[in-house]
């Protein structure tokens, strides 16, 4: 029975859902398929869809006002106070080599958390939280240089999810607080 | 590991008490006035605490070193030993050992202090004493009664005979205290018998005929009159008596009583307990006796000065230890890491900013409910709540608030240390030691400090000879003077030294290639005096081990300002140098003023800034290529905050906003577009990357949720600065108008 049907397994397998087999039926629907699913938020950047993890993403939230700070890298929207804190924000599509945002009725900052210090990611459109089993993702290809515009860096992986290309980022290189600052005013370690 | 970082700063606070007594020790020596015996008992106690309190949390170098030092200190004060020069070097070279040790505790990559030389060196100094005591001929007690002497402790056996030997009267005092107000009379005895002399023992009178009151006889050695004594006790129930001490065995008869009561306070407890009829009323009264000098025996050690009262019940073995309770008294205070006091402060940042949104809300809901009564209650109630919220910030800051006095005991020793080792002969004088600074700017601040007292020693204050030869006073002193002027505490550090001789000075700068000659020629004397402030600026060619690198006085200027201070300097050849530095009170809280700038707005702490002026853009003149313009006929040179920072520049008609910010010998004025309001702000940290531009401190928020950037104005002036040095390294010359 379950040969016959070999597309309806693939499509339960790839979103991490289960379906019923005849064990259920005979044991109660204990039984878990995967436990190994990478949880992604996905959200879109220009006409590019991309992926952080989720655990890395502590909220995600409308966008707020943000102070321009002087010296910074183009892609440096500035900094903003959400609940008290003070949060750097970055325009993650100019980060990534896109187009700059326009910020839109649509568009979120996704609050992200690298070991202890909080950076806020501005995005198009926050899209939906994917389950990708770890065996689907795949190398970006080196010949390219790159998944679309992106530079290979800042890719961690590519999968594909319901016919969509899903570009998985490396927040460890996304998120560089040594690139923060505009070259031309970096100073030399212990200068400061 | 938390339990153990406490009980170091525990320690640390004692090693401070140590050295304190100490250096009074030696203030006291050197004025030549017979040193106090409280004091000897203080550092003693301190020690001995410190024992305790290290043998708990298992430093077995500090215990072993304590240990040594206690019985040093005990025999000190048996006067076993004497505390002679030698002594007193090798006490403090136990204060530096200890922070040492305490460094290693903390950071095991920290050297290990060397504790077993220093062991020895106790030893040997030791040994090499002959017992002092002995050579002198001993004082006879034979007129005190057997049941006296036999509960002294060897230290009161001591004392009473150094009273002697020194020529003091021998009284005692009978009082009788109201059981109910035991504790408070005896303080306030002890303080007064204090001025008159020393109290050499406290004995429970076994006269207890009431029950509602104590007895007690007091020994006290005093070189007053009786009279004296007699008038100061008026007031008191007291009766008061002259011992005769020269006569052999003259048996008072208050103090043999005293002495019973004191053999037997416990079995009289006992069989007290065991009766039934009376059972109540003794055992109240002889328990409370116990306990009322327990009391004072703990309230003596909280004030870490006064001697150690034997407790009657068990009298202590001599140069046994203080009762237990001793650790818990020194422990009265709540430590908090001041990240958890950053944390409350924001908060309440963010309550101030929230209640003045809600105070925004309602008076915009006025306008329109002009006739709702609760409308108008509301607004009363949110002014109340900011008053509150103003209390509650105002009581956080106290707490981050500690007196400057122990940074200054710290200073002392230095000072102690580097005269020596110059062989000047220096006294440091210090006052206000009780004013107040944030925690963190007292600890920011004692680096700059401890150099310009370096520099005062080793280049301000002459030799004896140069300074017995210019007439002056043989001792040099340098003072340090702490005081609070409104929200910002002035402190400064003068000496009687040679001073600075700004033609010199100016030669110098000139020699260095720090100023042109031109420049030289126009300057003034205070100009050329701040010239010290300038990097590469040393006044002495042969470096000496502890300052004049050449990295002195404008490292501590960049320091200061980083505190948001300010730092001047003046001079007067031969009679000193006084360096005066100007702090804000808190980093937590800064005054700033709110400014535009290229659109934007920026707070600069109010602290940084000289001046603020308006002028007309027509007064910009052009001296080689840079902007200036006059400033009380001198020329300042102007930059743009907006070119600066590479912001979009506003269109102005003619009116420009100039602060005045001080950098070495170097004023800057900053053109902003505003200036806006003056504001009490809290200031946050930018956070990983963004603390790395140069130029911006941090931020706080302003209103609903806007963010302003502080500007980092010694940043921004020392990079204007040396921005015109590249050009041309010509002085502008003064403008004339």
């Amino acid at each position: 029975m379950t040969e016959s049907v070999p597309g309806i397994w693939q499509a339960l397998l790839q979103s991490g859902e289960a379906m019923a087999t005849e064990a259920d039926y005979e044991h109660g629907y204990s039984r878990r398929l995967r436990d190994d699913l990478v949880r992604m938020v996905s959200f879109r950047l220009g006409s590019e869809i991309h992926a952080v993890p989720i655990r890395k993403v502590r909220e995600i939230t409308r966008c707020f006002a943000v102070t321009m700070v002087p010296r910074t890298r183009g892609y440096i929207r500035g900094v903003g106070t959400l609940r008290g804190e003070l949060i750097p924000v970055l325009c993650l599509a100019s980060r990534l080599g896109l187009p700059a945002a326009e910020v839109s009725r649509r568009s979120r900052v996704l609050v992200v958390q690298i070991d202890s210090d909080v950076f806020g990611l501005l995005v198009d459109e926050v899209l939906d939280v994917v389950s990708l089993e770890p065996e689907s993702l795949r190398e970006p290809p080196s010949v390219l240089g790159g998944a679309g515009s992106v530079s290979r860096d800042f890719v961690f992986a590519l999968a594909r999810k319901e016919g969509n290309l899903l570009i998985v980022l490396n927040l460890a290189t996304v998120v560089d607080p040594e690139d923060f600052v505009a070259p031309e005013w970096r100073k030399g370690p212990g200068e400061r | 590991m938390t339990s153990q970082l406490t009980a170091i700063s525990e320690i640390q606070d004692l090693v401070e008490a140590f050295s304190r007594s100490l250096l009074q020790i030696e203030s006291e020596r050197s004025e030549g006035g017979e040193s106090d015996p409280d004091l000897v008992n203080a550092a003693f106690r301190a020690v001995h605490t410190l024992k305790g309190i290290a043998s708990m949390v298992e430093v077995d170098e500090l215990v072993v070193m304590s240990h040594e030092l206690e019985n040093c200190l005990d025999d000190i004060r048996l006067g076993k030993r004497l505390l002679d020069t030698a002594s007193l070097d090798l006490l403090f070279a136990a204060v530096e050992l200890y922070t040492a040790s305490l460094a290693h505790a903390v950071d095991p990559s920290r050297p290990v202090p060397d504790v077993s030389s220093f062991l020895s060196r106790l030893k040997e100094t030791g040994a090499a004493q002959a017992a002092p005591t002995s050579t002198e001929e001993e004082v006879s007690l034979d007129w005190l009664h057997e049941d006296v002497r036999s509960v002294l402790t060897e230290y009161e056996e001591f004392r009473l005979r150094e009273n002697i030997g020194n020529g003091k009267g021998i009284y005692s005092i009978h009082v009788s205290f109201d059981l109910l107000d035991v504790d408070g009379g005896i303080e306030r005895l002890k303080t007064k018998l204090k001025t008159l002399g020393e109290v050499l023992t406290y004995l429970p009178s076994a006269d207890a005929s009431r029950d509602d009151r104590i007895d007690l006889d007091i020994l006290v050695g005093s070189a007053n009159e009786f009279d004296l004594l007699r008038e100061t006790l008026k007031g008191e129930a007291a009766s008061i008596e002259r011992l005769n001490t020269g006569g052999p065995s003259v048996a008072h008869e208050a103090a043999v009583p005293a002495a019973r009561a004191r053999e037997s306070t416990r079995p009289e407890r006992a069989s007290a307990a065991g009766g039934v009829s009376h059972q109540s009323a003794p055992t109240a009264a002889s328990a409370r006796a116990g306990d009322a000098s327990e009391m004072t025996a703990v309230s003596l050690e909280s004030e870490q000065q006064s001697k150690v009262a034997p407790s009657p019940a068990a009298a202590p073995a001599p140069g046994a230890a203080p009762p237990p309770q001793s650790i818990r008294s020194v422990v009265q205070t709540v430590r908090v890491e001041l990240s958890r006091l950053d944390a409350l402060m924001n908060l309440v940042g963010e309550l101030r900013v929230i209640q003045g949104d809600f105070a925004r809300t309602i008076s915009r809901a006025e306008d329109t409910l002009r006739t709702v009564p609760e409308v108008k209650m509301l607004h009363h109630q949110t002014r109340q709540m900011a008053r509150r919220i103003d209390e509650l910030r105002d009581r956080i800051l106290d707490v981050r608030m500690v007196p400057v006095g122990q940074m200054f005991d710290t200073l002392a020793r230095v000072v102690r240390k580097l005269s020596r080792e110059h062989g000047k002969d220096v006294r440091l004088v210090v006052s206000g030691e009780q004013t107040e600074l944030d925690k963190l700017i007292v600890e920011e601040l004692s680096d700059p400090l401890m150099h310009m007292i370096r520099n005062a020693i080793d280049h301000g204050i002459e030799s004896v000879d140069r300074r017995s030869a210019a007439g002056k006073s043989l001792t040099g002193k340098i003072t340090l003077t702490a005081r609070q002027r409104g929200n910002s505490v002035e402190i400064r550090v003068e000496d009687d030294g040679a001073g600075m001789d700004w033609l010199a000075l100016r030669e110098r700068a000139v020699l260095k290639d720090l100023v042109s000659q031109e420049e030289a020629e126009v300057m003034t004397a205070s100009e050329a005096l701040r010239l010290i402030f300038a990097p590469g600026f040393s006044t002495l060619d042969d470096l000496s081990q502890s300052s004049g690198r050449g990295v002195g006085m404008d490292v501590v200027k960049t320091n200061i300002m980083r505190l948001s201070g300010q730092i001047d300097v003046e001079s007067e050849v031969g009679r000193g140098t006084t360096f005066r530095l100007t702090l804000p009170v808190t980093l937590a809280i800064i005054q700033a003023l709110v400014i535009k700038g290229g659109d934007q707005m920026f707070c600069v702490p109010l602290g940084s800034v000289l001046e603020s002026l308006m002028f007309d853009r027509s007064e910009i003149e052009t001296i080689e290529g840079f902007e200036v313009i006059s400033l009380r006929s001198e020329a300042l040179p102007i930059v743009y905050l907006d070119r600066i920072f590479g912001l979009p520049p506003v269109s102005k008609d003619g009116q420009l906003y100039v602060i005045v910010v001080g950098l070495a010998e170097h004023r800057v004025g900053l053109v902003v577009d505003d200036l806006l309001e003056q504001k009490d702000v809290v200031i946050k940290p930018l956070g990983p990357g963004l603390d790395m531009v140069p130029g911006v401190a941090g931020a706080t928020e302003i209103g609903a949720g806007k963010t302003v950037l502080l500007l980092d104005l010694a940043a921004i002036v020392s990079d204007a600065v040396r921005d015109f040095g590249a050009g041309d390294r010509r002085r502008m010359e003064v403008v004339r108008t």
